[in-house]
């Protein structure tokens, strides 16, 4: 009776295993690095969208008040008279 | 035509298309007969009366102080020509061209209760009347009434402005704020701000805008007010009252249909919506 011994992996075999699982780490790190730096992305998203949203209700606090006159609020008519306090 | 004259401690300016000089004369000696029976700065005007002796038959006075009234109740308070003498304490005691600095006594906030009977004024406890502004607004009123009659025309009584469009209701193009400017037919447009008419104390610097609740100047939120209303003496009183208090005043002047343009203390102008319908 003869026993056959498995053939031992070839050394080229052993080092494209090696690499696959070398690949599939760092493929594995570049997901989770991605996945949070979307992450910090979204979060500073999010802290960027804060300053709108108060701004917003800022203005709409007053109830009558919604318009900024950009500076400086300049007109070219040619105007009769001035209102000044006085 | 245009006419100029110094009146109610203001320039006043005058224009009309239409109308002869002489009409521009009579609106003047009309201006000084209200100044003379309105001003709290001369001793023998039917309001200096009120003052000093607690009644008064006037039926100019009775006019003017019953809108004051009702500019209070419009504005919930904001606005009060009953805060005569917290402006007396606090220096503002004479024509502010004869002030030079002042003694200011400390918060006053007594206000007399004011009962109207016809043309008799009653006042009933301590306090004054001053109908500054709004009398100036009231007197505009009158005197756009009388040159309209012929025809389009301005009148400014120190940056209170009525204006009365032609017959294809023209617009006057008036100019607010620092460079702006609204089209106004028939209508007016008023400023009040604490940068003009302030003074010094030996407590610092005061203005002309009471916090009537508090008896003293008004803290500066907003230190100029124009507003666009009916009548120059809505708009000035509605102005006044937005210096005085924001909230009380922006809610008086949405509820009267009026629009306003704001300066806050940073500089920086705000208006209401509607406010564009009228810029130029």
């Amino acid at each position: 009776m003869t026993t056959s011994t498995p053939a031992r992996p070839s050394t080229t075999a052993r080092a494209e295993r090696r690499l696959l699982v070398q690949l599939s780490v760092a493929a594995v790190s570049m997901l989770t690095l991605a996945a949070s730096w979307l992450g910090i992305m979204s979060a500073e998203r999010a802290v960027v969208a804060q300053p709108t949203e108060v701004q917003a209700e800022a203005t709409t606090t007053n109830g009558s008040l919604t318009s900024v006159v950009p500076a400086p609020a300049t007109s070219n008519t040619t105007v009769v008279r001035r209102s000044r306090a006085s | 035509m245009e006419h100029e004259f110094k009146a109610t401690g203001t320039t006043w300016w005058l224009r009309s298309d239409g109308a002869p000089r002489s009409l521009l004369l009579l609106v003047e000696q009309l201006v000084r007969e209200y100044e003379a029976r309105l001003s709290r700065f001369l001793p023998d005007s039917a309001l200096s009366r009120l003052n000093r002796e607690r009644r008064v038959e006037d039926d100019v006075v009775a006019a003017v102080v019953s809108a004051a009234e009702s500019a209070r109740r419009l504005t919930r308070g904001a606005f009060d020509a009953r805060a005569g003498a917290a402006l007396v304490a606090a220096g503002y005691d004479r024509s502010f061209e004869e002030m030079d600095g002042a003694q200011n006594s400390g918060p006053e906030s007594s206000r007399p209760t004011v009962l109207l009977l016809g043309t008799t004024v009653l006042l009933l406890g301590h306090g004054q009347i001053d109908l500054g502004g709004i009398a100036k607004g009231w007197i505009v009123d009158r005197a756009a009434e009388l040159l309209g009659e012929a025809g389009a025309c301005v009148v400014d009584g120190g940056g209170d402005i009525r204006t009365v469009g032609g017959p294809a209701a023209e617009e006057w193009p008036i100019g607010v704020g620092d460079d702006l400017a609204v089209g106004l037919a028939d209508g007016a447009v008023a400023t009040s701000s604490t940068r003009s008419r302030r003074w010094q104390t030996p407590s610092g610097e005061a203005h002309h805008i009471i916090d009537v609740s508090a008896g003293v100047p008004a803290r500066e939120v907003v230190t100029t007010a124009v507003v666009v209303a009916s009548d120059a003496m809505t708009a000035d009183a509605l102005a006044t009252s937005i210096l005085a208090d924001e909230r009380r005043g922006m809610r008086a002047v949405a509820a009267r249909g009026g629009q306003a343009l704001i300066q806050r203390v940073s500089g920086a102008w705000e208006m209401t919506p509607g406010m564009s319908r009228y810029l130029r």
